[in-house]
């Protein structure tokens, strides 16, 4: 005969609220540090310079990816064994995960997104350019809304190909882990890099933010997000906790 | 959906469990009845990590079936919860404090009782600010303790959570067991090679060997099961002829002979007459009698060194 025990709270939205807090803690730290070095490194440039016509802020684009990216790995391994050693689910830490680290991507780009637009209406306001030289679709006439749609999928397809990296490490070990990154972490780089080709004077696509290019983009991510998201699942959900921890 | 529970049953079929060329478990049948404390014992190797992992849904078996009150515990959303598995060194968020452990533990357990986790926090002296990486082996035993009982679990699997502990600390931890065990009845499943400290607590014992399980029954019948037959050594001879011999002892001419089997009618009798003591067999003693790799055989298979 089987018995019923006592009801509890949604086992996702209690091990999302962990991951959150632990993310979260750790975007303080890291947006505190970004932006004291773009201030500083913007003050050191205007002193050697005399003005400052490019954005600082913008680079930290790709600490912004790889950090977040880290932090991916860093939730599988520490916090999945955790997660069914007090009885719940591979199936809600999926989803706690998946929960938390589209979220946690959306916030970043739009963290990046604000201090990038408050960076140019300073140098607006100074008289200043706002060139964005980093590898990027969106330039320095871009609509907020591009700059953060943008961002945001690059960070979230950060986020899960950092989860993918974790998940495959568990599952299979240091030397498959390792042996895969090219397929786990490469659509992170190509995503990245790929609007590289503005700079390279192919015919104008690449040198807008046209609704169109965008959407494109946008739709290349969503895709591999998906498909991150998708195998990530599948690989959790058949993993095996090794004997000790 | 609040039914209280006295504890949940487990059977399992024709388990095996494989680690590459190591077989861990090998097709392992067994019940454990819901509502007792049962003694897993073993030796290193044998199967009790294993076979505590596959409960927990830690692991899918290789072969055969696992039930947890009826249920194959993987990926189940009902069972999960009610399935706690403390292992030596605990699953836990090493860089968060105590504090913090407990309360994403407990959110997780429909039953933990936050008071009994005060309770053996305070008993176990433990600071809720320190951090489990920071702590000592034993009391990293002492908190996966907390965590095991407090969760009240209807199947709560203790894997070795004395090991590091002082002795005042473990039978502490005996007694706060069985004093908790009796108020909130459940099924305790306790891995230890403390078998004469734990002995006492023993409702149902299973001993593992090499992956196949040796002995699966109640602890009283066991321990009655064992014999000391104590005298001069033809007469010992001549009493134990046909037994289960397990082991013998000489000394001069007096030889000490471990047998298993009940006592019929008369024995008792017959070995008065022969000027024979018979007398109890602790149960450690029979373990390591029955575990022994010489009495069993494939001492060199047992080597393998994997912690199972």
């Amino acid at each position: 005969m089987t018995t019923t025990v006592a009801a509890r709270p949604s086992p996702t939205a209690h091990t999302a609220r962990r991951l959150g807090a632990a993310l979260a803690t750790m975007a303080w730290i890291f947006w505190a540090i970004a932006v004291v070095a773009a201030v500083t490194a913007t003050l050191v440039a205007w002193r050697v310079a005399g003005s400052v016509d490019v954005s600082i802020m913008v680079y930290a684009r790709q600490a912004a990816t790889w950090f977040p990216f880290s932090l991916g790995i860093m939730l599988v391994a520490a916090y999945l064994r955790v997660h069914i050693a007090s009885g719940m689910t591979r199936r809600t830490f999926v989803r706690a995960a998946l929960l938390v680290e589209v979220a946690a991507g959306v916030g970043y780009a739009a963290v990046f997104t604000a201090l990038v637009l408050l960076e140019r209406a300073v140098h607006d306001a100074l008289g200043w350019g706002a060139v964005i030289t980093e590898v990027q679709l969106a330039d320095e006439y871009a609509s907020a809304g591009a700059m953060l749609l943008e961002m945001s999928v690059t960070c979230v397809v950060a986020n899960l190909s950092g989860l993918l990296v974790g998940a495959v490490y568990q599952r299979f070990g240091a030397w498959a882990g390792t042996l895969t990154l090219p397929l786990t972490v490469g659509p992170l780089v190509l995503l990245l890099y790929i609007p590289g080709v503005r700079f390279v004077d192919l015919p104008g696509i690449w040198t807008t933010t046209a609704a169109g290019h965008l959407a494109l983009a946008v739709g290349v991510g969503v895709v591999l997000a998906a498909v991150m998201a998708a195998v990530f699942a599948a690989l959790v959900r058949r993993l095996q906790l090794a004997p000790a921890p | 959906m609040t039914a209280t529970t006295t504890g949940w049953g487990v059977e399992l079929h024709g388990v095996t469990q494989r680690y590459g060329d190591v077989v861990a478990l090998d097709d392992v049948a067994l019940t454990v009845r819901p509502g007792t404390i049962t003694g897993l014992l073993g030796r290193n190797g044998s199967g009790k990590s294993t076979l505590g992992s596959l409960l927990a849904a830690f692991r899918r078996p290789t072969a055969g079936r696992v039930l947890v009150d009826g249920e194959d515990p993987w990926e189940n959303e009902r069972v999960a919860p009610g399935v706690c598995f403390v292992r030596e060194s605990g699953d836990v968020l090493d860089d968060y404090s105590l504090k913090d452990n407990v309360a994403y533990l407990s959110g997780a357990r429909p039953h933990f009782s936050h008071e009994l986790a005060g309770e053996l926090l305070e008993l176990f002296e433990l600071d809720l600010k320190r951090k489990p990486s920071k702590l000592s082996r034993g009391k990293k035993s002492a908190f996966g303790i907390v965590v095991g009982l407090a969760s009240r679990a209807p199947l709560t699997i203790l894997d070795e959570v004395h090991l590091g502990l002082d002795a005042p600390s473990r039978y502490a931890f005996y007694d706060a067991l069985l004093a908790d065990y009796a108020e909130h009845p459940r099924t305790v499943v306790l891995s230890s090679h403390l078998i004469d400290e734990v002995e006492r607590l023993l409702e149902d014992v299973v001993v593992l060997d090499r992956g196949r399980v040796l002995i699966a029954q109640d602890a009283e019948s066991l321990r009655a099961e064992g014999v000391s037959v104590t005298g001069p050594t033809a007469a010992v001879a001549d009493f134990v002829a046909g037994r289960d011999v397990l082991a013998t002892q000489r000394l001069g001419g007096t030889t000490q002979t471990t047998v298993r089997g009940a006592l019929v009618e008369g024995d008792a009798r017959r070995a008065r007459e022969a000027g024979l003591e018979l007398g109890p067999v602790p149960l450690q003693d029979l373990f390591v009698h029955l575990t022994d790799p010489v009495r069993t055989g494939g001492a060199a298979a047992h080597a393998q060194g994997v912690d199972r």
